[in-house]
């Protein structure tokens, strides 16, 4: 008897574990559900409460200027770029013009990288661990404002962005029936709540309800994106170990795929691009050696967005389309910069320069912070609203 | 002590083994420091949970940072 009980014992230990695990799984599916009504919800909110005037509501961010800064200024401060991502993708759905999103989603990309930057400030007591953490942060920084730099004067000038998304999104949207619209099984799993919802809401009128229902979807998608997050790094830890164990010693391509599959799993580029800070800080990896990693993370965190896309209600090619622009950029941004040796360079160099000014004179990583995230978007808001 | 030897008075042949085999323990050399860098590297992954919690932001951060830089301005005001 006392033998079958010490036997049972850990038995019993490994099918509870499963269970918490599968409890787990459960919950990242329900959270995921959630993450794609509350899109819907916006969407439909944004239709009901301004109609055809979506045009007319974002008239200020009509110049790109404006839409970048609004984009990068939104994200500092929500610290999440898969949350303004697919806020993003769900006003465009209800009828936000793509045009006007896509400097948003720009904004959105170095407005992200604040979090690894201020995760880096940890380090300030060592001063040459600060130096390699700031600089291992700030690559991240410098790599999407050399992004915008290239892009957004070609998406101004040609809509470079807007004709590739176009072109992405338009073969799931042009077979008719076979297409996604018609056989669309995510957007008929989240249609009943979306609906009821709506319906609810939208009983206190097209605008009240139409506000309620961006506010309801905004909060929703904040908070489904925080707690997925947290239980895919408690879930996945093992499996990033993994990824990145097989990435140590193999060069930038795999140091790039790595990023990319870390930030799928985890659902966020600033869990990823904060791991690398601790790792440059001890010494153990370089620079160099880690901003292929901080390039991945880039690509990796679009596919919320695309996910969210799936099942909006309203225009939702648009949205899919917004969605693969926020992709395309990133892929074409990291062929582009790191695929040319002269622009590669850049984004580690500025880095390694900043680390090292930052090291010596505190005073210069403040002024960096406020000024890239906040006062420059801010003067240039202020700028372009009265031009 | 150790001497270095006179290259001048070393013949074509065993100049060029020398330089073949200062090359094989420089390759040699640099795949250690690779080996023990991967090391490094793979003791680093290990430790990933750690390092997740560490890589998180918080209030308390942002507050330590201002502290080490008011006190960096005053150290500097005093100098």
């Amino acid at each position: 008897m006392a033998d079958l009980g010490t036997a049972s014992a850990p038995a019993d230990d490994v099918s509870a574990q499963r269970r918490g695990s599968w409890a787990e799984w459960l919950k990242v599916a329900a959270l995921i559900y959630l993450l794609i009504c509350a899109v819907g919800l916006i969407g439909s909110g944004f239709k009901a409460a301004v109609g055809d005037q979506a045009k007319e509501l974002f008239a200020f961010a009509v110049n790109p200027f404006a839409g970048l800064v609004v984009g990068t200024v939104a994200t500092a401060l929500i610290q999440s770029s898969s949350t303004v991502t697919s806020i993003i993708v769900g006003l465009v759905a209800g009828g936000l013009p793509v045009a006007v999103a896509v400097p948003m989603v720009m904004g959105a990309n170095i407005g992200t990288s604040i979090t690894n930057t201020l995760v880096s400030l940890g380090h300030v007591r060592e001063r040459q661990e600060f130096s390699r953490a700031f600089s291992a942060a700030t690559v991240h920084d410098f790599f999407n404002l050399f992004s915008v730099v290239i892009f957004l004067p070609l998406e101004i000038a040609f809509g470079f962005l807007e004709s590739v998304g176009k072109a992405l999104a338009s073969p799931f949207y042009e077979a008719g029936d076979a297409s996604m619209g018609g056989l669309n099984f995510v957007k008929a799993a989240t249609a009943p709540v979306v609906e009821t919802v709506k319906s609810v809401l939208l009983s206190l009128g097209d605008e009240a309800g139409g506000i309620l229902l961006i506010v309801l979807g905004i909060a929703l998608i904040f908070v489904s994106i925080t707690l997925v997050g947290r239980l895919l790094k408690q879930l996945m830890v093992g499996k990033a170990k993994e990824i990145m164990h097989t990435a140590i010693g193999r060069g930038p391509i795999s140091g790039i795929f790595s990023g990319t599959m870390v930030t799928v799993l985890v659902q966020s580029s600033s869990t990823t691009t904060s791991l690398m800070v601790p790792l440059a800080g001890s010494g153990a990896f370089t620079l160099r050696q880690i901003y292929p990693f901080t390039l991945g993370a880039n690509i990796g965190t679009c596919v919320t967005a695309v996910l969210a896309a799936t099942a909006v209600t309203g225009d939702a090619e648009a949205a899919l389309q917004i969605a693969f622009i926020h992709l395309a950029y990133n892929v074409i941004g990291v062929a582009l910069i790191y695929g040319i040796p002269f622009l590669r360079n850049l984004p580690p160099l500025s880095a390694e320069w900043l680390g090292e000014t930052a090291s010596k004179n505190k005073l210069a990583a403040a002024a960096y912070i406020l000024g890239v995230f906040f006062i420059i978007p801010g003067l240039c808001l202020g700028i372009s609203s009265a031009v | 002590m150790k001497t270095e030897p006179n290259i001048h008075a070393l013949s074509t042949q065993n100049l060029r083994q020398l330089i073949d085999e200062t090359e094989r323990s420089l390759g040699e050399l640099n795949a250690e420091l690779d080996r023990r860098e991967q090391v490094a590297q793979a003791r680093e992954i290990e430790n990933l949970e750690t390092h997740m919690k560490s890589a998180e932001l918080s209030l308390q951060t942002i507050r330590d940072f201002v502290a080490e830089l008011v006190a960096d301005l005053r150290g500097r005001d005093k100098t």
